[in-house]
């Protein structure tokens, strides 16, 4: 079954990685957005099963996003964060509002898969 | 004059800075035992004539402030500039477990940690290895300019990448500038093209 993944980074190069490292021949649907903003926005039009997220972003960064989806009548979809900010204080903070994973960037195809597995994605 | 390449090229050299500013914060979050709340990195070419004024852009109006400069070099060359509020790290002082540190310590010693995880964590990303300066305290706003003067950056065009790192409820703010004058413009280009290349 196709599983509808949203990657939300203010970095074309950096979402263009992310799809890189997802697991080959994985049936995905891979919707993109720039901001949390427009992440909410694609939740709002349909459901995604998983959510890529970076923190650092501007307009609405990531945490904003998930106290957002939080505070609407969305359903929590599987939320991975991806990030830069790699300080403890911050992979804690983003559990703490529903993200299920933490993935360091660099992002690599093994740590990707790594996180899936961590969420019963895959 | 020279540009940055194509907007791919603005976003990769920003995606990676981005890295190297992470790592930086983590590095700080440990020294202060503090959460740091972390920047977006903007990046601009400028004219030596332009220096100051988008020096002044990008710290924004912090009132009288001290710096730290910091010389890099290899294959390709630089300088950082970590430009605090009047205080330096005083406001933050507390939360180091060192004991005795002076103020000026304490100043360099942040601004070598910032300097090292952000320039030395960007280079390393591309495989450059950097030779550092140690670290020199700026006095207040006209040692800046002096600074800029003196010929030290004797460049055509300089790309500065700006990030900064602050604390909540502190009054602690650090931008950090690094300043790469044309040659290292186009290494650092030839090492993003690289980088966009093998994705």
């Amino acid at each position: 079954m196709t599983v509808s993944i949203l990657i939300v980074d203010d970095s074309a190069v950096s979402r263009s990685i992310v799809i890189r490292c997802l697991p080959p021949g994985w049936d995905v649907a891979i919707t993109q957005a720039g901001n949390g903003s427009e992440a909410l926005a694609a939740l709002g039009e349909k459901p995604h099963a998983v959510v890529l997220l970076d923190l650092n972003m501007p307009v609405m960064d990531g945490y904003q996003f998930l106290e957002a989806i939080h505070g609407s009548a969305l359903a929590m979809p599987i939320v991975i964060v991806l990030s830069g900010d790699v300080q403890p204080k911050a992979q804690a903070r983003v559990k703490q509002l529903g993200a299920r994973a933490f993935v360091k960037k660099p992002v690599r195809p093994q740590s990707v898969l790594d996180a899936l597995h961590e969420c019963g994605v895959l | 004059m020279i540009s940055l390449g194509g907007p791919e090229q603005r976003d990769a050299l920003a995606e990676l800075v981005n890295i190297s500013m992470g790592q930086a914060g983590d590095s700080l979050a440990r020294l202060f035992d503090t959460f740091i709340q972390l920047s977006i990195p903007r990046i601009q070419i400028v004219r030596p004539d332009d220096v100051l004024g988008a020096i002044a852009t990008l710290i924004g109006d912090i009132g009288p402030i001290v710096a730290v400069r910091q010389a890099f070099s290899s294959r390709i060359r630089g300088e950082a500039l970590a430009v605090y509020a009047a205080g330096g790290c005083d406001a933050v002082a507390d939360l180091v477990t060192y004991p005795d540190v002076t103020s000026d310590e304490l100043l360099l010693e942040v601004s070598n940690v910032l300097v090292g995880a952000c320039v030395g964590g960007l280079a390393a990303q591309f495989a450059l290895e950097l030779s550092f300066s140690p670290p020199s305290i700026l006095g207040q706003h006209a040692s800046l300019s002096a600074l800029l003067d003196t010929g030290c950056l004797p460049w055509e065009n300089a790309l500065i990448a700006e990030v900064n790192f602050r604390i909540a409820d502190r009054a602690f703010r650090c931008h950090l500038l690094t300043f790469w004058p044309d040659d290292s413009i186009a290494v650092l280009l030839r090492a993003v093209d690289a980088f966009l290349a093998s994705l």
